[in-house]
């Protein structure tokens, strides 16, 4: 399928995501490719929830969570159910050319609710794991988060990143809001409201924090924020401008832009503030700071080239930055992938922006989307995916894409303009706004 | 006078009327005494005469009396006329006299009563005058009382203004002050002052082509008359903001911005205000002034802003 096609596609469930609905976030999920390698996978209705809305049935979350990974492929078995000590029916899902299946129970107990599964190998008419998870919180959609990311572990040998929380900037007007929700959208809090300009947040790796640049004092300021206690203190106040934060993989440091000596440059600062490291040092414009995993090198964007384009430098040793972008005339917004094999930017062509993806060890450029006006990326703390910045209609909205391109899905936000996005760590999964 | 002379003329008249009957009388006596007889008649004659003479004496006699006493009568008459006269003239000037005293009575009571009226206008115009004067000391007192009121009200604006700036000042301090800025950097500036000391300050918007941050030589007098104000105002820090259209990166908007700040920073340094009055930040592409994916709102949005301290009262 031609690209072209793949975007029309995605319109279409934008324009179906952007309806207005009680609930705040709709998640629509398009598989574009890569069908013949993927996992198939039924997963049964689950013993015990039926009465509760279809919405929050537990196998239908599993089924909705394992249609966004690229390496599963879902197969429609809403009609079916079975409970855990059920027979699976080997021959039908074998004719059906089911590989793996899905059963189990679901009861509340004390205020806690559990669920007893297994993942059933359809081929080998086995049982591979028979497991049993508990939630405190009833009707908690992460128990079924927690099973899709066990299972997608399971097939393909990395968490599917489920049971993970994502936040985003929402802008109306003057208004700035800083909200998390699940990773599929569902169960939005906020965070933080402001009359002022927000940006750029950014999860720290244990979870619990959000740096973000705040305008509230008459100049753009970065905060780290507690998002449990609500707490909140800056961090980098330097004169001038302070933005672009970025966690250092140890949570310790944050990279970020300071004009406090002039231009804009990257400095290396403690997360709690002070210690300010100048990194860069160019006459150019630098920013847009993004730790390796290891910690050891940094990408950014500099226009020194005299085009936007993303470079690398070296953290703890003095080094030369090196150019890795040399496509195209504008390339920005650099996040590094959890495993360090990909970065993700924002690529400029025709006036338009969009989401690529570039292979650090062979160069290799994958142009994502091609949007009017995409940004903001952010990978999945398994670097399977990235979310982004999108519009549809003029409205913000979220837009994911798997890293290889096979799958996307949207989520609306029903906010005017989308100023930055972020992926929490694995960590981040059990985090409360305290509002 | 002419009551004197009507009397005398009527004594007069009187008179004559008695002296002709008397001559008629006796030419008739010696016209019967002729025929008689003369000797007789002599005697007769001269007894006649005699008696004659007797009766002529008696009746001069009497004539005399009568006129005597007609004269008497005539005086006594004369003398009551006279005395009547007198009398009615007494009485007249009697009557004159208390008609006169009467009127001399009426005129001062006239003039009693002219002096009362004007006593009374006198006193009516006093009242007015003390009334007009009270009224005038009421709306002094009022006016004064309002003056004062005034100016404690305008002392009270002029403390509350005071209090406002101060604590405007404090929030200036609070949020516009970095740590290392001069502390007494808290000048704040109203929209009249900027406009007393160049009207051109209340432009503070420069505007840049596309992606470009070199300002256009048309604002050289704009930032040149800012220059001035800061150098003349030294406690007054401004803020340099740089803005952008949201095309592209959001962060990497925010150096463009910057760079467009510190241009106007650095011709404004050059120009002599102090590095300390101005702070060069970057609103990238936050804050736009104007809505919408069309040239209109981006070139809108390509701008710095001066920002100063406003007294916002």
């Amino acid at each position: 399928m031609t690209f072209a096609k793949r975007n029309l596609l995605a319109l279409i469930i934008f324009l179906v995501a952007t309806i207005p609905r009680p609930t705040p976030a709709q998640v629509s999920v398009e598989v574009v490719g890569g069908e013949g390698s993927r996992i198939s996978i039924a997963v049964l209705s689950f013993h015990g929830d039926e009465t509760v809305d279809e919405e929050q049935r537990i196998g239908q979350i599993i089924s909705a969570d394992l249609m966004r990974s690229s390496a599963i492929r879902v197969v429609e078995a809403s009609g079916l159910g079975a409970g855990f000590n059920d027979q699976v029916d080997y021959d039908y899902f074998s004719s059906a050319g089911t590989d793996m299946v899905v059963i189990g129970n679901v009861s509340e107990r004390d205020g806690k609710i559990e669920a007893q599964y297994a993942l059933v190998d359809v081929a080998r008419r086995k049982r591979l794991v028979e497991e049993a998870v508990t939630e405190d919180k009833p009707a908690s959609r992460m128990l079924a988060h927690r099973i899709a990311d066990r299972v997608h572990l399971l097939v393909s040998g990395y968490s599917g990143a489920y049971a993970t929380k994502i936040c985003y900037v929402a802008r109306d007007g003057h208004s700035s809001k800083i909200f998390i929700s699940d990773a599929d959208g569902y169960n939005r809090q906020l965070v933080y409201a402001t009359d002022s300009p927000i940006m750029s947040p950014q999860w720290s790796p244990d979870g619990t924090r959000l740096a973000y640049v705040s305008f509230e004092r008459q100049r753009p300021r970065i905060y780290v924020h507690n998002i449990a206690s609500g707490s909140r203190e800056v961090v980098s106040k330097f004169r001038g401008t302070n933005s672009a934060p970025a966690w250092s993989p140890d949570g310790k440091k944050l990279a970020v832009t300071l004009s406090k000596d002039g231009g804009s440059q990257i400095y290396l600062i403690d997360a709690d503030g002070g210690n300010a490291k100048r990194l860069s040092d160019s006459r150019s414009r630098d920013t847009e700071p993004s730790f390796s995993p290891d910690g050891r090198h940094i990408l950014f964007t500099s226009d020194r080239g005299g085009s936007p384009q993303i470079y690398r430098i070296p953290v703890d040793v003095r080094g030369r930055a090196q150019r890795v972008t040399f496509d195209g005339r504008y390339n920005t917004s650099p996040k590094y992938a959890a495993d360090g094999q990909w970065f993700a930017y924002v690529r400029m062509e025709n006036g338009r922006f969009s989401i690529a993806a570039q292979n650090m060890a062979n160069g290799e450029i994958r142009y994502l989307t091609s949007g009017r006006d995409d940004r903001s990326p952010a990978f999945s703390p398994n670097g399977k995916a990235i979310l982004y910045a999108t519009e549809v209609k003029g409205r913000g909205a979220l837009g994911a894409i798997s890293i290889d391109g096979s799958t996307r899905w949207g989520i609306a936000t029903y906010s005017h303009d989308i100023r930055g996005v972020a992926w929490g760590p694995y960590e981040s999964h059990r985090v409360e706004a305290s509002q | 006078m002419k009551r004197l002379l009507f009397l005398g003329a009527v004594i007069f008249l009187t008179a004559c009327s008695s002296m002709s009957g008397d001559k008629s009388a006796l030419r008739s006596d010696e016209l019967a005494a002729q025929e008689a007889a003369r000797q007789e008649e002599k005697r007769r004659q001269d007894e006649a005469r005699q008696e004659e003479l007797r009766r002529q004496q008696e009746a001069r006699r009497l004539e005399e009396e009568a006129r005597r006493q007609e004269k008497a009568r005539l005086e006594e008459e004369q003398w009551r006329e006279i005395e009547r006269v007198a009398a009615e003239q007494r009485r007249q000037e009697q009557s004159r006299l208390e008609e006169e005293a009467q009127r001399q009575e009426e005129a001062s009571r006239q003039e009693e009563a002219r002096r009362q009226e004007e006593a009374r206008l006198e006193e009516e115009q006093r009242r007015e005058a003390e009334r007009i004067a009270a009224e005038q000391r009421r709306q002094e007192q009022l006016r004064l009382e309002e003056e004062a009121r005034r100016q404690e009200e305008a002392r009270r604006q002029e403390e509350l203004r005071r209090q406002e700036e101060l604590k405007q000042m404090e929030a200036l301090r609070e949020h516009r002050l970095e740590d290392d800025d001069d502390p007494s950097l808290v000048g704040l500036v109203t929209e009249d002052q900027l406009r007393d000391a160049d009207p051109i300050l209340l432009e503070q918007s420069i505007y840049f082509d596309f992606d470009r941050y070199d300002i256009a030589p048309e604002y050289a007098t704009l930032i040149a008359a800012h220059a001035r104000f800061l150098i003349a105002n030294p406690t007054v820090k401004i803020f340099v903001e740089g803005n952008c259209d949201d095309r592209g990166s959001p962060e990497y908007n925010i150096t463009l911005g910057q760079r467009r700040s510190d241009a106007i920073q650095r011709a404004l340094l050059s120009l002599g205000v102090p590095t300390r009055q101005i702070e060069a930040v970057s609103y990238g592409a936050e804050r736009p002034a104007a809505y919408g994916a069309n040239e209109e709102a981006w070139s809108r949005n390509r701008r710095a802003d001066i920002a100063y301290p406003m007294f916002n009262y």
